[in-house]
C-alpha cells in the first residue's frame, strides 16, 4: 500500500524517465529520486582536487577582458627584441591624444605635467652649473666667443632668404641658428672630447612617441632640429633617493581639449628619429627651433609658458622612445634612470632643460619616483644685430650651450 | 564694434514681427566707404550656469541668444563688466522640431546657444552652491533622527496591538 502511494506520489513529480528506472535496478530503488552529495566546502586543509576555472579568453565578460589584458602584458615582457614589443603595444588601434612640445592655449603646463609624472625645478643641476663656471668651458668660450659672433653676422647679413611669411621666417631663422651653432661647437669641441665624435648627430628627424597614464594614450609628435645620441648613457643629475624625485605630481583632471589638445584614433609611433638599430641608444643633447607662431604667443601672453612646459615634454618624450628601443616600457620600466639635455631656441632667446627620467611606469601604484625636469628659461645670447655688429653678446648663454656639450658619461 | 548685428528696423514685414519676435536681425554687410552701422540696445544677454562636467577652475559657462558671436561675448564681458576674456569657444545645443497635428514646423523649447569663456590673467571662478546638499544616507545625524520618528509612530501602535487608530472610535 505504501509502496504503490510512494510510486504514484514520486510519478507526479517528475514526467520524465528517472535515472534509475533501468532494469536491474533492485525494484525498491526504482522510480525514486537520487539525491547527489553534496559538493564540500574549501576550508583550510582541504584544497580543491581540480584546477582553478579559468575565464573564457574569447568571451565579452569583465573577468575575460582582463585576462586578455594580463596575457598580451605577459608577451609584452617576454617579447624577445624591442621591435616585437613596440609591434605588440602599437598594433591596435586606439585613441590617443595628439601632443606638440607646446600648445598655444593657457594652463597647459598642469597637463604636460601630469601626463610625464614631472616636477619642474627652476634652475639647472649643480654638476652642470659647476661645469659651466670650471676652467675647462672658460678656455672653450674664450675662442669660441669669436666664431659665435661670426656665426650671427653671416646668419643676419650673409646668408640670403627668401621673403616669407612672418611665421615661416622666424622658424627658418630659429631653426637655422640653432643647427649652425650646434655645428660649429661641435666640429670645434670634437678634437678635445671624443664623446662627441663617437656620438650620432641626426638631423631633422622627427621623434615620434608613445606611452599610457591610466586610462589616456598619448602619441608625441616633435620635430628637433639636431639630436645628439650617444652609446653610453649620460651620468645622473638627481639621485633618486632626493627629495625631488620622491614628490606628488598635481593631476590635471579636466578635458584635454579645453587646453587645445585633441585625439586621434590611428597605431601609435615609436620613432626617436631612426629605424631600429642597435648601437647609439642612449639621448644626449637636442636642439629645437620655434615651430609655431611665436607673435601670436607673445600677444596672448603664452610665451613664457611655452618656454617652461618645452622642454619637459620633448625630454620625456625622446627619453621614452630611446628607452622602447631598448625592450623598456610601461609595464617594463626601466632599470635605472635615464636622462636627457634639451635646448629651444627662437633665433634669439635660448632655454636649457635637463630631464631626468626615473620611471616610464606612470600608474598610480607603479614607481614611487616622479620624473623630473631641471630647467633655465629665456636666456638672450644677444639683444641685437645692427650696423654690422653684435649687441650685448651674452656670455652666459654659450658657457651653457659648451658645458652640455662637454658632459659625457665619463664624468660621473 | 561686434562682429554680428542687430537692426531695429522701422519697416519690418507684419508676419516676420510675429514669427521673429526673440530673433535678432542681422544688419547689412559693411564695406569700406559704406554707413557704419550702430547698435543701440541688442537684446542680447548673458546668463551664468552651473557647468554639467568639470572645468578648469579658469573657464566659466554662460547662456546666450544665438546670434551671439565669440567677439560679442568677449566684448560683452570686458565692456560692461570688466572682466578679462582670453578666449570664448561655442557650441549650439540640439533643439528639437517638432510638427503639430497640420504639420507645421515649430520648436517647444528656446533656443540658446553655450559659451565657455576661458578668464584671463590667472583668475579663476568657481560657481557657487545655491541649494543645501541633500541628506545623504550615510549620515549618522540623519538616521538617529529616523530612528527615533520610527520609534515614536511605533509606541502608538504597540499600546494597541499593532491596530492603526483609524479602525477606533
Amino acid at each position: 500500500m505504501a509502496a504503490s502511494i510512494s510510486r504514484r506520489c514520486v510519478r507526479h513529480l517528475s514526467t520524465f524517465p528517472l535515472l534509475n528506472a533501468r532494469p536491474g535496478y533492485p525494484p525498491s530503488l526504482r522510480n525514486v529520486e537520487v539525491i547527489l552529495p553534496r559538493v564540500p566546502r574549501i576550508t583550510e586543509g582541504n584544497e580543491p582536487q581540480y584546477p582553478p576555472v579559468k575565464p573564457s579568453m574569447t568571451s565579452g565578460s569583465k573577468a575575460a577582458k582582463q585576462a586578455r589584458r594580463a596575457l598580451w602584458i605577459d608577451n609584452v615582457r617576454s617579447s624577445d627584441t624591442p621591435v616585437e614589443m613596440i609591434y605588440l603595444l602599437n598594433k591596435r588601434q586606439r585613441w590617443q591624444e595628439v601632443i606638440k612640445p607646446f600648445s598655444l592655449q593657457s594652463g597647459y603646463g598642469h597637463f604636460f605635467r601630469d601626463v610625464t609624472k614631472t616636477a619642474v625645478v627652476d634652475e639647472l643641476p649643480e654638476n652642470i652649473q659647476t661645469l659651466a663656471e670650471s676652467g675647462q668651458v672658460k678656455t672653450e668660450v674664450e675662442v669660441l666667443t669669436e666664431r659665435v659672433i661670426e656665426l650671427l653676422m653671416v646668419e643676419s647679413f650673409s646668408i640670403r632668404r627668401k621673403k616669407q611669411h612672418r611665421i615661416i621666417e622666424h622658424k627658418e631663422r630659429s631653426q637655422s641658428l640653432a643647427q649652425n651653432i650646434l655645428n660649429l661647437l661641435i666640429s670645434h669641441l670634437g678634437n678635445r672630447f671624443p664623446h662627441l665624435t663617437d656620438a650620432v648627430v641626426d638631423g631633422r628627424c622627427q621623434i615620434k612617441s608613445f606611452w599610457e597614464r591610466g586610462e589616456r594614450r598619448m602619441q608625441f609628435n616633435g620635430e628637433p632640429v639636431c639630436s645628439v645620441r650617444a652609446k653610453e648613457p649620460l651620468g645622473l643629475f638627481a639621485q633618486t633617493t632626493d627629495e625631488v624625485c620622491n614628490g606628488d605630481v598635481e593631476g590635471w583632471p579636466y578635458n584635454p581639449k579645453e587646453i587645445g589638445i585633441f585625439q586621434n584614433h590611428i597605431n601609435p609611433v615609436c620613432f626617436p628619429g631612426f629605424k631600429y638599430q642597435p648601437g647609439h641608444l642612449f639621448p644626449h643633447t637636442q636642439i629645437y627651433g620655434v615651430n609655431f607662431d611665436l607673435d601670436r604667443a607673445e600677444r596672448h601672453n603664452i610665451y613664457q609658458e611655452i618656454q617652461d612646459n618645452f622642454g619637459l615634454m620633448a625630454g620625456y618624450a625622446w627619453i621614452n622612445a630611446l628607452a622602447m628601443y631598448q625592450g623598456y616600457c610601461w609595464f617594463q620600466d626601466i632599470p635605472r634612470p635615464m636622462t636627457a639635455q634639451v635646448i629651444y631656441t627662437d633665433g634669439n632667446r635660448f632655454s636649457f632643460y635637463c630631464y631626468q627620467a626615473n620611471t616610464l611606469d606612470l600608474s598610480e601604484n607603479g614607481s614611487p619616483w616622479n620624473n623630473v625636469c631641471f630647467q633655465k628659461t629665456s636666456l638672450p645670447m644677444f639683444t641685437d644685430v645692427k650696423d654690422g655688429k653684435v649687441r650685448d653678446f651674452n656670455v652666459e648663454a654659450l658657457k651653457l650651450l659648451v658645458a652640455f656639450l662637454i658632459n659625457s658619461p665619463e664624468r660621473h | 564694434m561686434s562682429k554680428s548685428g542687430t537692426v531695429q528696423s522701422v519697416h519690418i514685414k507684419i508676419h516676420e514681427e510675429l514669427l521673429d519676435a526673440r530673433v535678432i536681425r542681422r544688419y547689412a554687410r559693411f564695406l569700406p566707404g559704406g554707413p557704419q552701422r550702430r547698435v543701440f540696445f541688442p537684446d542680447f544677454y548673458l546668463k551664468m550656469v552651473k557647468p554639467q562636467r568639470e572645468h578648469p577652475p579658469n573657464v566659466v559657462v554662460f547662456h546666450c541668444p544665438v546670434q551671439m558671436t565669440k567677439f560679442d561675448v568677449k566684448n560683452y564681458l570686458e565692456k560692461i563688466y570688466n572682466v578679462p576674456v582670453e578666449r570664448v569657444n561655442t557650441s549650439i545645443p540640439f533643439n528639437p522640431i517638432v510638427r503639430d497635428h497640420q504639420n507645421r514646423r515649430w520648436m517647444p523649447r528656446d533656443e540658446f546657444k553655450v559659451a565657455f569663456v576661458t578668464l584671463a590673467d590667472g583668475q579663476t571662478f568657481e560657481f557657487p552652491e545655491l541649494f543645501a546638499p541633500p541628506a545623504s544616507e550615510d549620515d549618522d545625524e540623519v538616521i538617529d533622527s529616523l530612528k527615533e520618528k520610527e520609534k515614536k509612530e511605533t509606541q502608538a501602535l504597540a499600546s494597541r496591538g499593532g491596530l492603526p487608530s483609524w479602525f477606533g472610535i
